[in-house]
């Protein structure tokens, strides 16, 4: 059996001292059971696309889960640790988190701003009251501007445990929720239920109070901090020369008005000038009047800022737009504003500046009882003359005069003051408070709030466990009815509807313990944990194999390079 | 007792009485009805074994590997096509030195689609390691799934024992069925001689290299050819317990006999009463019938039919493009002998086709008639 060997064999054991197989007894380097594995699977959270994308990081898979559970309070408690109105924003917000939702890779994205809706509705219709938390610290801080960023900030104040107190110069808070926005968008009753309830949780507003008139820097003295949020109080100036007229209005004030029922001149033909949300919202406003109203805008109809369902309302409510259409003049006649309108070419917009060039030959008239200037705001540097903002940064404490409070801007002020300028959405509005409140909570108490989870990879979703899905429309007024006056147009989802839409989050990032990888595990090394919450692997069994990673559903578990 | 047993239910109460700890299995004709038995025996508490659903003989194997690695008597059972995909799960099982044993009921492979006696399907596997016993009676089968445990245990090797579709899988016949007292003194509780637990976990099977490959196998080699004694003593000790004497090679009138019939399987029972009767018209003919194929008992075959004129082999199974396998094997096994018999290679049987009475006779007055043993076997019973 033993030929003899051409060159003598290495001084190895011979096949008497072997054992009888092959075996590798407990000397492996990474796991008792072989060397082979190289990556390491680890449960673990991470922040899911959506709320990667919201401004304010709402947890969104969070509260959806509480909604398909059937608890819409429990959905509302999460979404007040970051978002105070979730009634306001389940109706207003431009809903970025829905455009990263990834559902929208298997059919449609899940309908997060309805769903929003629902849990602040309960809560409003409930009169939950907004939980308190952190104890008091006795330190007043200032909030001047009662907008979106000045209550963003007021609220996370408050629950970090200061005492806030809002100058706004207005009868009532609530800034461009309250005066820019249409009753037919936001009802007023929503509004005030949610800035009531913030009043219920150690916030004190002063109303009528106008800086610069009403009160002045050097009275904030007594205040730790002052967080100025005054927003764009000012319409951009137009690129042509106005003439004096009540015929000729922004669309602020034209909003206002309508909110304030004061009186407008004679409306029949209102023409608004503008791409814009607040153009849509001043030309569906102008439709509720009885009026005719055009939308005249430098951008083609897909490209408008405007929200596109928005846009699509208004025109199906009637509102004609003339997308690619410059004002190349504008007058007064007898019968009203004469406007002389060009085909755009091509257009560039800045704060100081607009170039548009027009199709020669293409001008036409446009005759209007009003027209509404919807081009933009810019800020009122009026009321703020005595702050120095010279490198003044969004939401960083700044201590400009030595000895006074501390000092923050935020909101549509910081992104206008040569911050970097964000989208001026209520969302956006209301995190610039919150990160005002949190930073300045840092310096303050040298507190540092614990950062999220990474955010999920795109493609550790596993799309081949989703059923394709239809998401659930809200319930819409008519479009008959809807002219009439300014009824709120959008109703809602229906209980039913949002217990369905709940029941389509993947649930990104998140184990809800669908047991593939206890299933998949070819070692058996997954095994449920004793309490009956997740699982653990164990590291003595697992070859790195990666299948439980691969078949997880929803990303909840990451791969970890092995370090021999 | 005796009861009135197919060579599958046979094979079930064999199982029962070893206390089989782990049953993987894979519904296949003509196994079916072994497994259906062990189940209930399972469900019913007359066997305290783990009964492990699968969805392939492939994982029915896997899953012996390991429960046999774990320290667990195991068993499984198939036929024909199952057993082909088990194929590289039985070189695994060998390997890795455990002593599984299986049921094999031998069945034709396809196509044609067939589900009768053909031992090509468990001959095809001689190569993978595992121990071969054949039979002849279902009374034989119990016995010889005992006689595999203990051996395949003794020998740390698996074992497969092999019987022919329907003449056996599904006849009945009286069996006696031992008592669990004398299996229990005959058949020891398995002690591995490599345990795989949860507390020492350890790698087996893992990469070996050119530095060690050869001497494992040469291992499993010294252990496969001790295991032909074992198989003799287990036999012996087995006939002092029971009373039944089994040999790996069994002479039946042959010892003055010129010409050797050479049979495996069901067919050694009808070629019994041909021998009985053509030696009563005196003509010196005798019989050998092979039980252990794997290891091959080289010094039995050389010893039985070294001395006889003329051996006639019947294969039950086809090597295509070289014969019947057996007279592949006598005939190497007789290679270096200076005075061998004439080998007369025979094809009968295949796909459940009966070898009958005629069948055997025609043989050995074909072989007796051959002056020189034919280059290529003949096919018997088929239509020209």
């Amino acid at each position: 059996m033993r030929a003899p060997a051409e060159k003598p064999l290495p001084d190895l054991p011979g096949a008497r001292d072997l054992p009888q197989a092959v075996v590798c007894k407990a000397q492996a380097t990474v796991s008792l059971t072989g060397t082979w594995r190289h990556l390491r699977p680890e449960y673990r959270r991470a922040t899911a696309p959506c709320q990667t994308a919201c401004p304010l990081g709402n947890d969104i898979e969070g509260f959806i889960s509480r909604l398909a559970e059937g608890s819409p309070i429990d959905a509302w408690h999460l979404l007040v640790e970051t978002n105070p109105l979730p009634a306001v924003c389940g109706r207003v917000c431009f809903k970025p988190c829905e455009a990263r939702c990834s559902r929208s890779r298997l059919d449609q994205p899940l309908a997060i701003r309805d769903l929003e809706r629902v849990a602040g509705d309960e809560a409003v219709a409930r009169e939950v009251p907004l939980p308190r938390l952190a104890t008091r610290k006795n330190r007043n801080v200032a909030v001047v501007g009662g907008g979106p960023a000045g209550l963003g900030f007021a609220y996370h104040a408050a629950r970090l445990g200061y005492l806030p107190t809002v100058f706004e110069q207005n009868e009532k808070a609530g800034g461009l929720l309250r005066y820019g926005i249409p009753e037919y968008r936001l009802p007023e009753k929503i509004l005030d239920a949610e800035l009531e309830r913030m009043s219920g949780c150690g916030i004190e507003l002063r109303t009528n109070k106008r800086m610069g008139r009403d009160f002045s820097l050097g009275e904030l003295r007594g205040f730790a901090a002052v967080f100025v949020a005054t927003g764009l109080q000012a319409p951009r100036p137009f690129h042509l020369a106005l003439p004096d007229s009540r015929r000729i209005l922004p669309a602020t004030q034209f909003l206002a008005k309508i909110k304030a029922k004061a009186p407008l001149p004679s409306h029949g033909r209102i023409v608004v000038v503008g791409g814009g949300s607040a153009a849509v919202d001043a030309a569906r406003s102008a439709l509720r009047l009885g009026a005719r109203a055009t939308i005249v805008c430098l951008e083609e109809r897909s490209q408008m800022p405007a929200d596109n369902d928005e846009c699509r309302e208004a025109e199906r409510e009637g509102v004609a737009i003339e997308d690619r259409t410059s004002v190349l003049d504008l007058g007064l006649d007898r019968s009203g504003v004469l406007l002389v309108l060009g085909r755009v070419e091509s257009f560039s917009l800045s704060d100081r500046a607009a170039a548009i060039r027009c199709a020669t030959g293409s001008e036409r008239l446009l005759q209007a009882d009003l027209v509404v200037l919807a081009t933009g705001q810019v800020v009122d540097r009026e009321p703020l003359a005595a702050f120095d903002w010279a490198g003044a940064e969004e939401c960083e404490p700044t201590k400009p005069q030595g000895e006074g409070p501390i000092v923050l801007f935020g909101g549509d002020l910081a992104g206008a003051l040569g911050g970097k300028a964000r989208p001026a959405t209520v969302a956006e509005a209301l995190a610039s408070g919150m990160r005002a409140g949190r930073a300045l909570h840092e310096k303050l108490a040298a507190a540092h709030p614990p950062s999220p989870p990474p955010g999920l990879e795109a493609e550790a979703i596993n799309l081949a466990y989703f059923a394709r899905s239809t998401r659930e429309r809200p319930l819409m007024l008519p479009v008959a009815e809807r002219v009439a006056g300014f009824d709120e147009v959008c109703r809602g989802l229906s209980r039913p509807a949002a217990q369905r839409e709940a029941g389509r989050c993947f649930h990104c990032g998140r184990c809800t313990g669908c047991d593939n990888c206890w299933l998949f595990c070819p070692d058996l090394a997954v095994a449920r944990s004793n309490d009956g919450v997740g699982y653990q692997i164990d590291l003595a069994y697992c070859k790195g194999c990666a299948i439980c990673a691969e078949e997880c559903p929803r990303g909840a578990i990451s791969l970890v390079e092995e370090r021999k | 007792m005796r009861k009135l047993l197919t060579a599958n239910h046979a094979v079930s109460h064999a199982v029962r009485l070893a206390r089989v700890e782990v049953i993987a299995a894979y519904p296949i004709t003509p196994q079916t009805p072994i497994v259906e038995e062990l189940s209930e025996m399972c469900a019913s508490g007359a066997l305290a074994a783990k009964f492990i659903k699968v969805e392939s003989e492939h994982s029915a194997m896997a899953c012996c590997i390991g429960a046999e690695s774990a320290g667990a008597r195991s068993f499984t059972a198939t036929s024909s096509q199952g057993l082909a995909l088990m194929h590289e799960l039985l070189h695994w099982a060998a390997g890795a030195r455990l002593p599984i044993v299986m049921a094999e009921v031998n069945r034709a492979l396809g196509p044609g689609w067939n589900i009768w006696a053909d031992q090509t399907d468990s001959l095809a596997q001689r190569d993978t390691g595992w121990l071969q016993f054949y039979c002849e009676s279902a009374q034989e089968v119990l016995d010889s799934v005992l006689i595999a445990y203990r051996v395949a245990e003794q020998a740390s090797l698996p074992a497969m024992v092999a019987y022919d579709a329907f003449f056996l899988s599904h006849t009945a016949e009286v069996v006696e069925v031992p008592s669990q007292e004398s299996v229990d003194r005959y058949l020891p509780p398995y002690r591995p001689k490599l345990e795989l637990g949860v507390e020492a976990p350890a790698a087996f099977g893992a990469l070996t290299s050119p530095d060690y490959f050869m001497e494992f196998r040469l291992k499993a080699e010294q252990a496969m050819e001790a295991a032909a004694d074992m198989a003799t003593q287990a036999m012996e000790e087995f006939a002092g317990l029971f009373g039944r004497r089994y040999y790996p090679l069994e002479a039946y009138s042959s010892d003055d006999a010129e010409l050797i019939l050479v049979v495996t399987g069901s067919a050694a029972s009808t070629a019994r009463v041909v021998i009985d009767r053509l030696r009563g018209s005196g003509k010196r003919v005798g019989l050998v019938k092979v039980k252990l194929f794997r290891p091959s008992p080289k010094e039995e075959i050389r010893r039985l039919l070294g001395r006889a004129a003329k051996v006639a082999i019947v294969d039950r199974n086809l090597s295509l493009g070289a014969g019947g396998i057996v007279a592949q094997e006598i005939a190497a096994a007789l290679a270096n002998e200076p005075a061998r018999p004439a080998i007369h290679s025979y094809i009968a049987g295949l796909g459940g086709r009966d070898i009958t009475e005629e069948t055997l006779e025609e043989i050995v007055e074909d072989a007796l008639s051959q002056v020189r043993a034919r280059p290529r076997p003949l096919w018997v019973g088929v239509r020209s």
